[in-house]
């Protein structure tokens, strides 16, 4: 046999294996152009292969944008998106549980068909990058064999569903949420109910509504364990997520029994087909819907459709096994018993080892910078695991692999052999434990380095972590490279998100800072920009922030958060405010270039910006105002005066607006009516201020806050009107930036 | 032999350290210069991070470059993915001059010391386990294969085929030249 297919046909289930027969198929039809681009594009996002950055053919060197000639030449497999352009293959994990079987398979495949990194996600997945499409066929044989599928990791479809990875094992938690996060899994997984979404759909369940480990609060359905009348049960949380502004999920119920947990999403899927927004994606996520329609007409609906569903053993079929359900340890429970520790074991037990419910076992977490581990490490991880824990392995949301069942005496033998392998990195869970989505380095949305900008931090906090005040130690960094949040930088002590900023011409990689997130209680607080500051600086803000909170804080028992909720928002923004100046380009090249990457941003625009002088323009100047405004929005939010905070929100909108007109046309009227029809005559339906990926939106702000003033204020609308406030003023920086760019290129032709 | 996916590794002399970092801007350039011949290069990739990783990496349409770590021989790996038309010993010649070529270029771009490569030594990567799964009967016919093609190369080296990967591993083995036979830059 000389094919994976023929190999594998006896160790793979029926419907995965036709299901990876039709991809197939459909790759071979599109190769001889018989599906549509935008049709072929969801098939394979269905599929988990998704694209990369540069898979339009286009890539800057850091002079110029120069055509990558790939040999399919015009053929796409998606609009702009090229046929050999290499891309990535998100593989789902259900709940993060992986095997050591599994472990050597997402090894070896790594090696033959990506670039021999394993990647996990923040929503514990793993991540292929640089695969051609048509290996993809054979990837999804080979992972299926081991019981892994792509299928619905990508496109708009339940995704992944998470959940704590000290399920189980976990002290605090009311019961084992796993087996729950796995039936839903199952039931979701390719069901007719859930295949005309507008939008993707994200679960999560939680042991607990403590601590953070499920982050129930920012997904679209939630579930808190719960046991009520000796039933179990759980806390249902329905239309949370990040993205660019984020909800709060809200309380659908305050119990809902096991077997009501599958029907229910059943039913949400229905009703989430039947009603949700289609064609605005911007729009298409449940919180919307949940926002449209109110929780209570929501929750009715819900219940209208579960009454009709026609009745599915699937249900509660997995109830019955649940008394089987469990993890069985190798190895018998011990404990250290004044064994000798090796030299670094116990600055790594510190932060790395959780104790287990279950007396005389551990939690070992390992700690994976960036989220990558090499196929090397991957497959020795493997043996680690079975010789010490068997199939109990987990992915975290953090980006980190634990092993559970870690038998207590064996910590010592354990610890160095992760060593030896460069896997016991100490101080998982503290400030060295950063969280980065991809960002520039892969993602076609990235607009600044999160992990060029990790791995700086990282490197800069790492040798130091030992001298950290010990609350410093324990915060949580998470860095996006866009206001997407794959990053979850809202849910971070310090959150970071990346955008970019025009300077006398040049284009300057940012990043907001983001500051009181909570990533305890669920996610249970998401924080708030106080100011852009250029990439380079960022390390220093960091050093300065923890500094500031250390010298400041009331007591040693006022948390960061506290801290940073007791203070005003004007006192932190001047912390950071000696960061946010740019030296000229001739003081110092560096700003304007990214972490880990040479590249001058648009070094084709310089030539012509240096020409352009020391002349910084109104527009530039306007938008600073508007930046400012929308800071003093977030200032009167947090002294309670919700009505000034949305008005200021607004106004820095239109003075956003305002700036881009100011480019245009000399005499710009005052009235805010006036500034916004210019504004959608001039930017928004010429599509000038249209995001690439998010087309309108963020100009629909405006609009639409123009048109229907809102009423009925309350602490988390405004809170949105303000997100939204600040990402029209980032996607004006980026028109004006455009705007110049066209402008260059104008005086360029003309000057041929 | 159908083997299309495999690689060669061009190990650093021992006492050469180089900060993996420094060649990020070296392979950036190489890019904007389309330095290596019948290739489309494409991005770089900082692996630095991960020990005993691939380094800092050099994609390309046709095989990736990278600076790698694993088991503590760093080197210059070059793993092609793309095919080669012609038989084995065609398409292992192929793979070998455009790993030297970018040995080479490496030479020549001097990342703060010059980098040197060890001129006796290249570790074979079979990167198919289909094709070429990591078992004692291929084992012994890569290795022949190797020797006849090596006779062909080098008519006059002597060369002894040795570290062969562990099970589970992709089917590897390092060939050392036991004479004066300098593989590099000639």
């Amino acid at each position: 046999m000389t094919n994976w297919k023929d190999i594998l046909k006896d160790e793979i289930t029926a419907e995965l294996s036709e299901q990876i027969d039709i991809f197939e198929t459909q790759i071979e039809l599109k190769k001889l152009e018989k599906i549509d681009d935008k049709i072929f594009a969801e098939t394979r996002l269905r599929k988990g292969v998704y694209g990369q950055r540069y898979d339009n053919g286009q890539r800057h060197d850091g002079e110029q944008s120069r055509e990558l000639k790939y040999p399919s030449g015009d053929k796409l497999k998606g609009p702009e998106t090229v046929w050999d352009a290499p891309g990535m293959l998100r593989i789902k994990i259900p709940f993060g549980g992986v095997n050591p079987k599994q472990l050597r398979m997402l090894a070896d495949l790594s090696e033959e068909y990506a670039d021999a990194v394993v990647h996990i996600t923040t929503r514990q997945d793993i991540q292929y990058h640089f695969v051609h499409i048509e290996d993809t066929p054979t990837i999804m044989r080979r992972l299926a064999a081991v019981g892994i599928t792509t299928h619905e990791a990508c496109g708009n479809a339940v995704r992944n569903v998470t959940a704590c990875p000290l399920s189980g094992v976990c002290q605090d938690e009311t019961f084992d949420v796993s087996p729950y996060a796995k039936a839903m899994a199952e039931f979701m997984l390719n069901h007719p109910d859930c295949q005309d979404f507008g939008r993707k759909f994200k679960i999560a369940f939680s042991g607990c509504s403590e601590h953070a480990c499920g982050i129930v609060n920012m997904h679209d359905l939630g579930g808190i364990a719960k046991i009520r009348d000796g039933k179990n049960g759980f806390e249902i949380y329905v239309g949370g997520g990040l993205g660019a502004v984020p909800h709060q999920a809200k309380i659908m119920y305050d119990f809902l029994a096991e077997d009501e947990i599958l029907p229910l999403m059943q039913a949400i899927g229905r009703v989430f087909t039947r009603l949700g927004e289609k064609k605005n994606r911007a729009k298409a996520r449940v919180k919307f819907l949940v926002a449209r329609l109110g929780l209570e007409e929501f929750t009715r609906l819900v219940e209208e459709e579960r009454q009709i569903l026609p009745h599915d053993e699937r249900w509660t079929s997995y109830i019955d096994e649940l008394p089987a359900w469990g993890e069985n340890p190798i190895k018998k429970s011990s404990s250290l018993n004044g064994q000798v520790k090796p030299e670094g074991f116990d600055q790594w037990q510190e932060k790395n080892v959780i104790s287990q419910r279950q007396e005389g076992y551990k939690v070992v977490v390992i700690m994976l910078p960036l989220g990558d581990i090499s196929s090397h490490q991957t497959r020795k991880l493997a043996d680690i695991a079975e010789k010490y824990i068997g199939d109990y392995v987990r992915t975290t949301v953090e980006q980190n692999f634990v092993l559970r069942w870690v038998s207590e005496s064996d910590l010592p033998g354990l610890y160095e052999e992760l060593n030896a392998i460069g896997l016991a990195d100490p101080g998982a869970g503290t400030i060295v434990d950063i969280t980065a989505c991809p960002g520039t380095d892969t993602c076609k949305l990235g607009i600044a380095s999160s992990r060029g900008l990790a791995d700086e931090l990282r490197q800069m906090l790492a040798p130091k972590q030992w001298e950290l005040d010990e609350a410093v130690r324990n915060l949580r960094i998470k860095i996006s490279g866009c206001f997407n949040s794959c990053g979850q930088h809202h849910i971070a002590d310090m959150g970071f998100y990346g955008n970019s900023r025009t300077f006398k011409g040049y284009k300057v990689p940012h990043f907001q800072v983001v500051l009181g997130g909570q990533w305890t209680n669920n996610a249970g607080n998401f924080g708030l920009a106080i100011g852009a500051v250029p990439s380079k600086n960022i390390p220093q803000v960091v050093l300065k922030l923890t500094d500031y909170y250390v010298e400041n804080r009331s007591s040693k028992e006022e948390s960061f958060q506290e801290f940073f909720a007791r203070k005003k928002k004007s006192v932190l923004k001047e912390q950071i405010q000696e960061f946010t100046e740019v030296p000229p380009y001739l003081e110092d090249s560096s700003f304007y270039t990214d972490w880990g990457d040479p590249r001058v941003f648009t070094l084709g625009d310089m030539g012509v910006g240096e020409c352009a002088g020391e002349v910084v323009s109104l527009t530039e100047v306007e938008l600073q105002s508007a930046e400012r405004i929308c800071f003093e929005a977030q200032v009167e939010l947090e002294d309670g005066k919700l009505d000034e905070a949305e008005d200021k929100a607004y106004k820095a909108m239109i003075r956003g607006a305002s700036a881009l007109l100011r480019k245009e046309f000399q005499d710009i009227s005052s009235d805010p009516d006036e500034i916004v029809t210019e504004f959608k005559q001039h930017f928004y339906d010429t599509k000038l201020f249209w995001d690439r990926f998010a087309h309108g939106k963020f100009g629909k702000y405006l609009i639409n806050r123009n048109e229907n003033p809102p009423s009925n204020l309350n602490n988390d609308s405004v809170h949105r009107k303000i997100e939204e406030s600040q990402l029209f003023i980032e996607a004006a920086h980026a028109c004006y930036a455009k705007m110049m760019d066209i402008e260059k290129k104008e005086l360029s032709g003309k000057a041929i | 032999m159908e083997l299309q996916k495999f690689g060669i590794k061009l190990f650093f002399k021992p006492n050469g350290s180089y900060p993996s970092k420094d060649f990020i801007p070296v392979f950036h350039n190489w890019i904007k210069t389309n330095s290596v011949p019948e290739h489309m290069l494409i991005d770089v990739i900082d692996y630095s991070h991960i020990p005993d990783g691939p380094g800092i990496m050099l994609i390309a349409h046709e095989g990736h470059f990278s600076l790698d770590k694993e088991n503590n021989m760093p080197g210059l790996l070059y793993l092609r993915k793309a095919k080669i038309d012609g038989d084995f010993q065609k398409r292992f010649e192929s793979v070998f001059a455009t790993s030297l070529q970018a040995a080479e270029l490496l030479h020549k771009n001097k990342i703060g010391s010059e980098v040197d490569f060890q001129s006796n030594s290249f570790r074979f990567i079979a990167n198919d386990r289909l094709l070429a799964e990591n078992n004692e009967e291929n084992q012994e016919l890569f290795s022949n294969t190797f020797n006849e093609i090596l006779t062909n190369m080098y008519p006059s080296g002597k060369w002894v085929i040795e570290d062969y990967s562990q099970s589970g591993e992709r089917l590897a083995f390092t060939i050392n030249f036991q004479d004066d036979t300098n593989i590099i830059f000639n």
